[in-house]
């Protein structure tokens, strides 16, 4: 026979109803959060240009561009009016050296409106430019770029030449001086990534 | 302890040790083995809490942080509501919010392709934390289905199997744990206007479909359905006119309660990649919202997406003559509901499963969208047992090959967590390929015969519904 259900018995049973529907899960998820090892995404970085030496300015046709380099921020500045769909930009040197295996592109940019778009173009030696990037952004702060090169096709067989950081107009032309800011260029691989 | 008028009466916290006031009449006398069983389906969901979770549930996670920490909304497919919801619990748990998560959600970083962001967020420390204060209130609405479906079934012995299949599902852990999504929520609140149709409640029925409908708009295609139903049941012009405004009513409300969270919440300015196209282009590029690649209101942009999923005809005529095949089977199970003589509660639960199956059946259906159907699939399969089973366990089965179609997706990335190094591994249908296999078409091929399990049920349904059952015995 069964005791009759008295207080003690309540509480019993509200001590083993905790214990199984909130300490045991708590202990747990805890027990998992530190067992299970993770670790922030980090890169390892392949190669770097920090002084931007010997990168030449671009533009499209109707419109002019000139780079300014200083603390290791390259500054691609418009010359003359940019309308819309033009772009001004800064071409790197050759980069025949580099080891594909560092397949992430990043960098930092800073724009100084909506109407500027940042433009990330790779030329590969074979073919016309591949756009990576093209963003605006809704506030005049660094925002850092993570980009998957191989994503665009970009591979041992088909490897990096030329690196174009630029901007273009959007939606009303951007007058002369319009500046977009470059820092932190850097090729990597994510740790941990099987190579 | 005290005495009241010769009755003993415990402590004032003593009804809350009694979890078996939520059971009905019918099953009281099985509360045991129903709380071992609850109890079992309450362990393996914690166990699976922390250790799995797809790039979708960091997603919703990353949407909720941001409008918790900044109070700004980011504009995506899914309706605002559930994000709110998501935004309190993580207020509310925010002493243990993995810092490591809430400084990457918050950071000027961005990936492309965008997929990249919550992948890798899959295997930050503290993802464990973070899956589970993601999938809290999908454990609660999920439970409170499981004990729903008592209440619905009235047949204590089916009602128990019912019970037994939706804990042990394995679509309501795959999609709810595993794939971590929250279709969990709106459908808890189907089966509570199922429940409230059965009882005669109306407005308990219509108050359940609009907050179905607020956390996810797929419950939108139910409502021709109660309304013809309740239509039927009224007489006279004013009656049914004053019926109609109330079904009106709770369609409208979720909607425009959706629409004036996304104009009134300032909202997130996430940078669209113009050099990407189609689905991978997301957010502003200058002052225009882009969804999947098109500039547009992301609400309406997920509706055209979902008649976009359609299986078409199209003829090869110069003059492009389109038809969508799940809108032309939704128009015809409709005008057979309104032809259907002597409508009930049953007999709705029918139709919506033979909707959900041709839903299945001739569209392209993301994993998640399948937990939409499965309450209305458990309790006919609990009800009628074995051809209908094994029916559903082939339907099951294929849908598991057909989510090959995700490859990594819906089946390595959500191991991330547990296994960090699966975050670089393969799905199945690539590791097929790498071997010589033609995934294509052996996915199509699964696909195929998963579209014909679905009619053949939606066919068996109808048979039962609406058409005369052959030669009757002399």
């Amino acid at each position: 026979m069964r005791p009759p259900s008295g207080t003690m018995d309540l509480r019993l049973r509200l001590g083993v109803m905790i214990l199984l529907v909130v300490i045991f899960p708590v202990a747990y998820v805890a027990a998992i959060n530190a067992l299970l090892p993770h670790e922030s995404l980090a890169f390892q970085v392949g190669w770097t240009d920090q002084n931007f030496s010997g990168w030449t300015a671009n533009a499209s046709q109707g419109t002019s561009a000139r780079l300014s380099v200083s603390n290791g921020t390259l500054s691609v500045i418009s010359a003359g009016t940019v309308t819309a769909q033009q772009f001004v930009a800064a071409d790197s040197p050759n980069l025949t050296l580099i080891d594909s295996r560092y397949h992430f592109l990043i960098v930092s940019i800073r724009a100084p409106a909506y109407n500027v778009a940042a433009r990330i173009a790779l030329w590969t030696g074979s073919g016309g430019p591949i756009l990576v990037l093209v963003k605006t952004y809704a506030d005049t702060g660094w925002h850092t770029e993570v980009i998957e090169l191989r994503f665009f096709g970009l591979s041992i067989t088909t490897p990096l030449r030329t690196i174009e950081l630029g901007w273009l107009s959007v939606e009303t032309p951007a007058p002369v001086a319009t500046s977009v800011d470059f820092q932190g260029l850097s090729l990597a691989r994510e740790v941990g990534e099987p190579s | 302890m005290n005495e009241v008028g010769g009755k003993e009466s415990g402590p004032w916290w003593a009804r809350y040790t009694d979890w078996t006031r939520f059971l009905p009449e019918t099953v009281k006398d099985q509360s045991r083995r129903i709380g071992k069983l609850l109890l079992l389906g309450f362990a393996l969901r914690v166990v699976l809490l922390p250790i799995f979770g797809s790039t979708d549930a960091t997603t919703t996670a990353w949407i909720g942080t941001v409008l918790m920490a900044k109070g700004q909304l980011i504009l995506s497919n899914d309706p605002p509501p559930i994000f709110y919801l998501h935004a309190l619990i993580f207020e509310v748990f925010r002493p243990i919010y993995p810092a490591a998560i809430f400084n990457r959600f918050v950071s000027p970083v961005a990936f492309t392709p965008g997929v990249l962001f919550p992948r890798s967020i899959l295997s930050e420390p503290g993802i464990g934390i973070l899956l589970t204060l993601v999938k809290l209130p999908y454990l609660a609405f999920d439970l409170a289905s499981a004990v729903l479906l008592l209440w619905l079934v009235r047949e204590p012995k089916p009602a128990v199997r019912a019970l037994k299949m939706w804990l042990f599902n394995p679509i309501v852990l795959y999609v709810t744990y595993f794939f971590g999504q929250f279709d969990i929520v709106a459908v808890f609140f189907v089966i509570l206007a199922f429940y409230f149709n059965q009882r005669g409640r109306r407005h308990g029925a219509l108050l359940s479909l609009s907050a179905a409908i607020l956390f996810k708009d797929f419950a939108i295609v139910l409502v021709p359905f109660f309304l013809v139903l309740y239509l039927e049941q009224k007489r006279g012009l004013f009656v049914r006119s004053k019926e109609f405004l109330k079904v009106a009513l709770a369609t409208t409300v979720p909607l425009a309660a959706q629409f004036l969270l996304a104009v009134l919440q300032t909202p997130f300015y996430e940078s669209a990649n113009y050099a990407l196209t189609g689905d991978l282009m997301n957010g502003f590029f200058g002052h225009t919202l882009y969804n999947r690649g098109v500039p547009g209101v992301p609400l309406i942009q997920g509706f055209l997406t979902f008649i976009g999923y359609s299986v078409k005809l199209t003829s090869f005529s110069p003059i492009p003559d389109v038809i969508y095949l799940f809108p032309l089977a939704y128009l015809m199970l409709f005008l057979a509901w309104i032809l259907l003589r002597r409508k009930d509660a049953g007999k709705l639960w029918n139709a919506t499963t033979i909707l959900f199956l041709l839903i299945y059946a001739f569209n392209l259906f993301h994993p998640q969208w399948f937990l939409w159907a499965q309450p209305f699939f458990i309790v006919l399969v609990a009800r009628q047992g074995k051809p209908v089973s094994a029916l559903y366990s082939g339907i099951v089965a294929f849908f598991f090959a057909y989510i090959l179609y995700f490859d990594a997706i819906a089946y390595t990335f959500p191991l991330t967590p547990l296994i960090p190094a699966a975050e670089f591994w393969p799905g199945p249908a690539s590791v097929m390929r790498s071997v010589g296999l033609p995934s294509d078409l052996i996915v199509n091929l699964a696909r195929t015969a998963f579209s014909g399990l679905c009619l053949a049920w939606a066919l068996r349904l109808f048979r039962a519904e609406w058409l005369p059952s052959g030669i009757p015995d002399q």
